[in-house]
Parts: C-alpha cells; sequence; structure tokens
C-alpha cells in the first residue's frame, strides 16, 4: 500500500488533472451560487409570470434549488473544501456509501429529492450530528412534497403542475432557501 | 436476435473481493499479501480528514465502476470501521490496464 499525502511532489490527483480534455468542474460553491440563482428566477417566474395557469418554468427552477441544496448540504456536511471537484466518482461514492448507511431510495440520475433528504440525514447521524426535530420534520416533509411536483424529467412533459401545487413549491423551496445552511451546520 | 442481459448490480465476486480487500488493508503482522490490489490513498482538502482512494486491480476487469466503487468502501468499513469508511470521498476501482492509461502507474511509481 502507498500513501501519497500533501508532502509527496505527485498525486494522483496530478494525474487526472493531466488528462487531454478538461471538464468544466461541479464544486460545492457552483452549486451554492447555482442553488440560489435558481431559486430567484423560479419565483420570479412564480411572482410575476403573465399565464399563472402554465407554471412549469417555476415549478422546475424551484425543484432544482431544492435539489441542489440538497445535495450542497450533503457534501458540505461530508466535508469537502468548497471548491473541491464534485465529479461523477464523488457521486458515485455518495450513492454507495448512502447505501451502506441503510438509505434505499432510488438516486434516479443523483436528481431524487428523497434520496439526497435520506442521504444527508444518514451521514449526519453516523457522523454523531443529527438534525435537530426541528429541522428534520419540515426536511423531511418538504422533501417529500416536492418530489410528488418536481421531476428532472418534467422539462419533457407538458405542464401538469396546478397553480396549487406551485403554490406548495414555493412555500417548500423557500423554507430550503432559509435554512440551507442548518442543513449542514 | 442475441438477448443481451443486464448484469446484476453485484457480481458472485463480490463479497469476495470486500474479503481479499479488507486483508490488504489491515494485514495480519507477517502475513504475506499479493503484489495486488495496490491501494493508493490521497488526503482530500475538507473540514475534517478525507481520503481519496484509488485501487488499483486486475480482478475488477469484468466489474461495473459502481460496483468496483461498493467493494472499496465496503472493506473499508470492514477492515477500519464506518468511521473510516465514512472518511472515504473518493472510492474508485481501476484494473492495472487503466491506471496505465491514465497515467497512475507511472505517476504512483515515481512518487
Amino acid at each position: 500500500m502507498a500513501w501519497l499525502g500533501a508532502d509527496r511532489p505527485v498525486s494522483l490527483s496530478a494525474a487526472f488533472a493531466m488528462r487531454p480534455v478538461p471538464l468544466p468542474q461541479d464544486t460545492i460553491d457552483g452549486f451554492e451560487d447555482a442553488r440560489r440563482a435558481r431559486f430567484e428566477e423560479g419565483l420570479y417566474l412564480w411572482a410575476y409570470a403573465d399565464a399563472p395557469a402554465n407554471p412549469a418554468g417555476s415549478a422546475y427552477l424551484l425543484g432544482f434549488s431544492i435539489e441542489i441544496a440538497l445535495k450542497a448540504a450533503y457534501f458540505r456536511v461530508e466535508g469537502l473544501a468548497p471548491a473541491f471537484p464534485i465529479d461523477h466518482q464523488v457521486l458515485n461514492t455518495a450513492r454507495n456509501k448512502a447505501g451502506l448507511l441503510g438509505v434505499t431510495t432510488p438516486h434516479e440520475s443523483f436528481h431524487s429529492l428523497v434520496f439526497w433528504c435520506e442521504a444527508l440525514r444518514a451521514l449526519r447521524v453516523s457522523l454523531g450530528s443529527p438534525l435537530p426535530p426541528a429541522a428534520d420534520a419540515p426536511l423531511q416533509r418538504y422533501a417529500r412534497s416536492s418530489q410528488d411536483r418536481w421531476w428532472v424529467g418534467m422539462r419533457y412533459q407538458p405542464s401538469a403542475t396546478s397553480a396549487a401545487e406551485l403554490d406548495d413549491l414555493v412555500e417548500a423551496a423557500s423554507w430550503f432557501d432559509s435554512n440551507y445552511v442548518l442543513l449542514y451546520r | 436476435m442475441p438477448v443481451f442481459r443486464h448484469a446484476p448490480s453485484r457480481t458472485h465476486q463480490h463479497h469476495e473481493l470486500v474479503a481479499e480487500l479488507a486483508r490488504h488493508l489491515e494485514p495480519a503482522p507477517g502475513e504475506p499479501l499479493p503484489p495486488q490490489p495496490e491501494i493508493y490513498e490521497e488526503e482530500v482538502p475538507g473540514t475534517r480528514p478525507l481520503l481519496r482512494v484509488w485501487v488499483v486491480w486486475g480482478a475488477w476487469a469484468n466489474l461495473s465502476e459502481l460496483e468496483r466503487s461498493q467493494i472499496i468502501l465496503e472493506a473499508y468499513e470492514r477492515a477500519r470501521g464506518r468511521k473510516a469508511m465514512l472518511g472515504v470521498s473518493i472510492a474508485a476501482g481501476l484494473t492495472p490496464r487503466e491506471a496505465e492509461e491514465l497515467g497512475l502507474a507511472v505517476q504512483a511509481a515515481s512518487a
């Protein structure tokens, strides 16, 4: 077994970085910027849309803001640095780790709100810092209710979101926006 | 027309490979070990001790990337406990050929 610590001149990650076609890298920092942006865009469409009977755009963006919040909070709890690249290997490891911690919800190409909610909760419990009940209960409730109203594939479907469902998504996304920091602290 | 079947999510070697990898992670004193699997650990920047783990092993050849990652995490948990498993942020398995194609074997040898 070899140990390649920070004191070594050449690291394995450096070897990966030398690959000829660098891909854009997702990071916690990027997730957090995107989370806030998608939330504000979704809220804007909800508040100012001329055709509230067709709220698909708003619902789509608000759902993404929740997904990104859960994902970013998970990796914050994991302990990764904000600028660390979140690639498919990191995602696969998170998926497998969630499975070992008893999460059975399918990740749905890493877009399932309930998967990320359960993975986050399980990771926090395993690390000895479960969410307080006052945050844990709404976290679960809003993740589950939002999953009933949003899925990543809805972009290919005619809008099926009612005004009442959109109001529910606004309430849920607003909770995640207001309580985002609480999810990982 | 041929019939294509999806491989099961866990191959029949799964538990055997977990046990073998765990044996390499925490070998008994004086226990002779074969040259593979090669285990490379690298510290990952973060707010708590985290590792990126690569395991180079010919035994990965017929396994998916996902199952390789799963086996590595299970082996860490078995050999070093849950806390150590939770500290693995990236678990990736590569065959020697894949490692060579990525330049990892060369990098590791020169480090």
